[in-house]
């Protein structure tokens, strides 16, 4: 972090630290909270960074909540777990120690949890234990008793359901009536040292603990839980990996099958926007502008929305009935024959949404060369921003028809695109794995969490943030891009006595033209060239000024909602191929690149990732055209 | 709408644009150091919309906004 990214003015109020270990509920109850909307889903390590928020009480009274990433003792094995462990041991240069430590545990898991409780007490902070998911505990017959719990504890515990709405109500009371000066006094330099280096207590916590559970009778272990029987079938060494291959096969169909109405809804509303736009205004600059530029750029991204949302729709069921730590159980052998564990799946399926949240995720990850490896290969994980690249490409090359039992041809693509940046993510972590010869991979230590039933708030909320992201982008940064592509477009204007089509001799004409001599060898044409360079700002904005280029040079048309026929017309098959193998591969953007550099602490990785990329990228288009064009499919 | 007012328009448009998408395109330590470089020569509110807004991926501190570079 930068001096210069200054915290927030205002640090007025004592300060909350919610601390517990992974997959608590943290962050669930941190949104109860504050109001925020952080991410939170059904597996461990969803929280990597401190997330600060504020709470105003009833009588007007601010404090201010800090959501730390889990963390499973105060000795850290992983950058998010120092995170937690710096915060709260006051190694932090200008961080202010919390006034109190909000323990948060898993009533439905007490043995795991108290030991952090106990460990939590000996630092001398004042520390009330939320008691979260006691509903569920409940129901599955566990005598969760708060009171006695907090006798045997000798700290307060207060019940909380963070999932639910006033689900934190008596611990927003127990912060409304807390003293400062009953605070951090007590703590000591001695004591956190203690804390941390005295094996032997932390032996004792073990006897601790198992004595306090006797005393509230909860020493029981309840076995032949639903989510024993469901793992049963899908952690089967056949059955499972079956279920998972299915599983996202389906979710690929869906994004074609379910969205395609949508899609085509979108499609007609902003070809209606477009003509109608077009008839109000007068022949000239301005209707140019709004109507080949900003209505052709932007539509043709936005008509992709219905996809993007059943995608993370899908996603976000996935995240919250808690499959995903078992898929990566599942394809821990698999991740194992090229150097990386099963932990590495997590941040690798985040980055499907966006690499910069895959690339933090990877802060859960013990080993730094696993790290860096699955930092190098999350670029591959194909991230949302490609989705409307292939939507366009898939949909004016492939023929939408069925395979056989209702299977889609272009689900089938669509599917193969995904695998094929995977496939590609495994041989480069293979080739990296020679690199580190006699090192060991740390072995998969993973909380398989209950399942759940999915939270249609949870899918609701998170829906909502999606397409707030989606549409903000292209609202702002496309946007931009977009009226700047215009503008280089449209100028300078063509002589009369120019020869051949007018964009041609525009700026952007000129700049296609002359990156044509690097791209033309892997079958691109100028305009696609083109359409590569502000791709780098966000991937999505290629089809944008592939929008404004043809609609340009369309005069007028109706092209916002008409891309797909336009390039259809336009292109041969083995470009299109090319284009597609291009953005399994292609370089990523710069926010991306931003973050390599942040995680890493080092420019030589970021550059090695857009060489490598880029090299991996051209090689694989130039193939896959050259291959295309010999098997006669430009014909 | 004059050709005047239609080509006015567009230079906004288009002007307003290009220093979006370069303030975009710009890294965020290269912003801050702009935006410290220009303390006293551009107003304070200019200066934290060129520092911001990916500051929150940028450096990590998981704020939404950036408050005022130091002077």
């Amino acid at each position: 972090m930068t001096d210069t990214a200054a915290l927030p003015t205002n640090l007025a109020g004592p300060v909350f630290a919610l601390v517990g270990n992974p997959n608590c509920g943290k962050t669930a109850l941190y949104n109860l909270l504050t109001g925020a909307r952080q991410k939170i889903a059904n597996y461990a390590g969803v929280t990597v960074e401190r997330k600060e928020g504020r709470l105003k009480t009833q009588t007007g009274r601010l404090v201010r909540i800090l959501d730390l990433p889990g963390a499973y003792s105060l000795r850290p094995r992983t950058p998010d777990e120092s995170v937690t462990c710096d915060t709260v041991l006051r190694r932090l240069p200008g961080e202010v120690a919390p006034s109190a430590i909000v323990a948060v545990v898993d009533a439905t898991n007490l043995r795991r949890h108290l030991r952090l409780v106990l460990a939590l007490k000996r630092l001398g902070y004042p520390v009330v234990v939320a008691l979260n998911m006691v509903d569920l505990a409940r129901r599955r017959g566990l005598p969760i008793d708060g009171a006695l719990l907090s006798h045997e504890l000798q700290v307060q515990v207060i019940e909380t359901v963070g999932i639910r709405a006033h689900g934190a109500d008596a611990l927003i009371q127990y912060l409304e009536n807390f003293q400062t000066q009953d605070g951090r006094s007590s703590l000591s330099d001695d004591a956190t040292h203690l804390s941390v280096s005295d094996s032997e207590a932390i032996a004792a916590d073990y006897v601790e603990v198992e004595r306090i559970l006797a005393a509230c009778r909860l020493d029981v272990v309840p076995l032949g839980t639903i989510s024993d029987r469901i793992d049963r079938v899908v952690l089967h060494p056949v059955l499972g990996p079956l279920v998972l291959i299915s599983i996202l096969f389906l979710m690929f169909q869906a994004v074609y099958r379910f969205a395609k109405p949508f899609m085509e809804l979108f499609t007609d509303l902003v070809g209606w926007l477009s003509v109608t736009v077009g008839s109000l205004l007068p022949p000239g600059i301005l209707k140019s502008l709004l109507v080949d530029g900003v209505l052709a750029g932007t539509g043709s991204i936005l008509v992709f929305l219905p996809q993007i949302i059943t995608l993370f729709g899908c996603i976000i069921l996935l995240e919250d009935s808690g499959y995903l730590p078992r898929a990566a159980f599942l394809l821990d052998r698999l991740m194992g024959s090229v150097g990386l564990s099963g932990r590495a799946f997590i941040p690798l399926l985040s980055s499907f949404a966006c690499a910069i949240p895959g690339i933090m995720a990877t802060r859960t990850i013990p080993g730094a060369r696993e790290r860096l490896v699955t930092i190098m290969i999350a670029p591959l994980m194909t991230c949302s921003a490609r989705l409307p690249v292939y939507v366009l490409l898939i949909g004016a090359f492939i023929p939408d028809r069925n395979l056989s039992f209702g299977i889609g041809l272009q689900g089938v693509v669509l599917f193969s695109l995904y695998v094929g940046g995977v496939v590609a993510a495994f041989a480069v972590a293979s080739v990296l794995k020679f690199f580190a010869k006699g090192r060991a991979v740390n072995p998969l230590q993973m909380e398989l969490p209950t399942y759940h039933w999915p939270s249609m708030r949870n899918l609701v909320l998170g829906l909502v943030e999606r397409v707030k992201i989606f549409v903000g982008r292209i609202g702002s940064v496309i946007l931009a891009l977009t009226i700047v592509l215009w503008f280089l477009s449209s100028f300078p204007v063509a002589p009369t006595d120019f020869v051949g089509p007018a964009i041609e001799y525009s700026y952007a004409g000129r700049i296609g033209l002359a990156l044509t001599h690097i791209f033309a060898p892997i079958g691109f044409n100028w305009q696609i060239s083109l359409a590569l360079v502000p791709g780098f700002a966000a991937r999505e904005v290629a089809v944008g000024a592939l929008g404004t280029v043809y609609s340009l040079a369309a005069s007028g048309k109706d092209v916002a909602g008409q891309l797909a026929p336009i390039i259809a017309a336009n292109w041969s098959l083995p470009t299109a191929l090319s284009l597609l193998v291009w953005y399994v591969f292609a370089p990523q953007c710069l926010s991306t690149l931003a973050t390599v550099r942040r995680e890493t602490n080092s420019w030589r990785y970021p550059l090695l990732m857009a060489g490598y990329l880029f090299a991996l990228a051209y090689v694989a288009a130039g193939i896959t055209y050259h291959a295309a064009r010999w098997l006669g499919t430009d014909s | 709408m004059s050709e005047f007012l239609q080509s006015l328009v567009v230079g906004i448009a288009v002007g307003a644009s290009t220093v979006y998408a370069l303030r975009a395109l710009t890294p965020f330590r290269v912003r801050v150091w702009i935006a410290n470089y220009t303390a006293g020569r551009l107003p304070d509110r200019l200066r934290i919309w060129l520092a911001g807004p990916t500051a929150c991926q940028a450096c990590g501190s998981g704020l939404t906004k950036p408050s005022l570079p130091k002077k």
